[in-house]
């Protein structure tokens, strides 16, 4: 049996009890709830989403916990903002190694400019994604040889 | 049987001073955590990602008894992880997985958790 907390600031907690005990199952309730000012039980045995990927963007209501999407569209938008840093990052040689060399070095500057851009780019992109699923496999187009 | 066999164990390293107070084996694959196997375990609480609390059934004697735990990252590909007690009282332990690479709490997909208590 697993019991679903919701916490004051919306986040989620499940509570897996080892012990079919009722004493001890009330004391381990009662200690979260004193532990987390706000918390409230929402229900037991609830349906949970299948995997953990948006595992702190989940939210909890009597019918299940699921993802909320709001929360998961600002975590995979950071997501691509670290990926674009660190593509950024591996090009910065690259763009050394043209200067010094008279490489074409507008080429490649065109190239970075559109991966600075490319949370703006998908950010709408983001938006109209309504599926957990479909939010975890979106990749923008890098348009880098990265 | 294998309860008996690492009080045994632990009884000859220790001197028979010292048992597993209580311990836990578990696995994180799908939506919330699985005990697979336990003794003195009462409840584990799925705080987020990467952070459990284990409950006790019956509270060790002490808050600072020791606690070991183990984790398996192989299956995240958490390529420099490491585990800690975030947060430890007498009744329950707060456990951490933290991801070097990635900065943050991560699920490891199997950890181990004992404590030791004196008799």
């Amino acid at each position: 049996m697993y019991r679903t907390f919701k916490r004051a600031d919306g986040s989620v907690a499940v509570m897996i009890f080892a012990t079919a005990d009722p004493k001890l199952i009330t004391r381990d309730t009662e200690n979260f709830l004193a532990g987390h000012g706000g918390a409230v039980v929402v229900g037991d045995d609830l349906p949970l989403p299948k995997d953990r990927r948006w595992r702190n963007q989940w939210t909890a209501d009597e019918r299940g916990v699921f993802v909320d999407m709001a929360k998961a569209r600002v975590k995979r938008l950071d997501e691509i903002r670290t990926e674009r840093d660190a593509r950024l990052d591996a090009s910065d040689k690259e763009m050394l190694r043209a200067q010094e060399t008279g490489g074409d070095t507008r080429a490649l500057a065109a190239r970075r400019q559109k991966l600075r851009d490319v949370p703006q780019v998908v950010g709408p992109q983001i938006d109209r994604i309504g599926d957990p699923d479909a939010l975890a496999a979106f990749e923008p187009e890098w348009g880098d040889a990265a | 049987m294998r309860r008996r066999n690492i009080g045994s164990v632990m009884g000859q390293h220790l001197g028979f001073r010292q048992r597993f107070w209580g311990w836990a084996q578990v696995t994180i694959t799908t939506g919330t955590p699985a005990i697979d196997d336990s003794h003195n375990v009462s409840s584990l609480t799925d705080n987020a990602a990467g952070d459990i609390t284990v409950t006790w059934r019956a509270a060790a004697r002490s808050a600072n008894a020791p606690v070991a735990l183990l984790s398996d990252a192989t299956a995240t590909a958490a390529t420099r992880a490491f585990h800690t007690l975030h947060a430890q009282v007498a009744g329950s332990a707060r456990c951490a997985f933290f991801n070097y690479s990635a900065a943050a709490l991560f699920d490891p997909a199997r950890f181990y958790i004992a404590i030791l208590d004196t008799y």
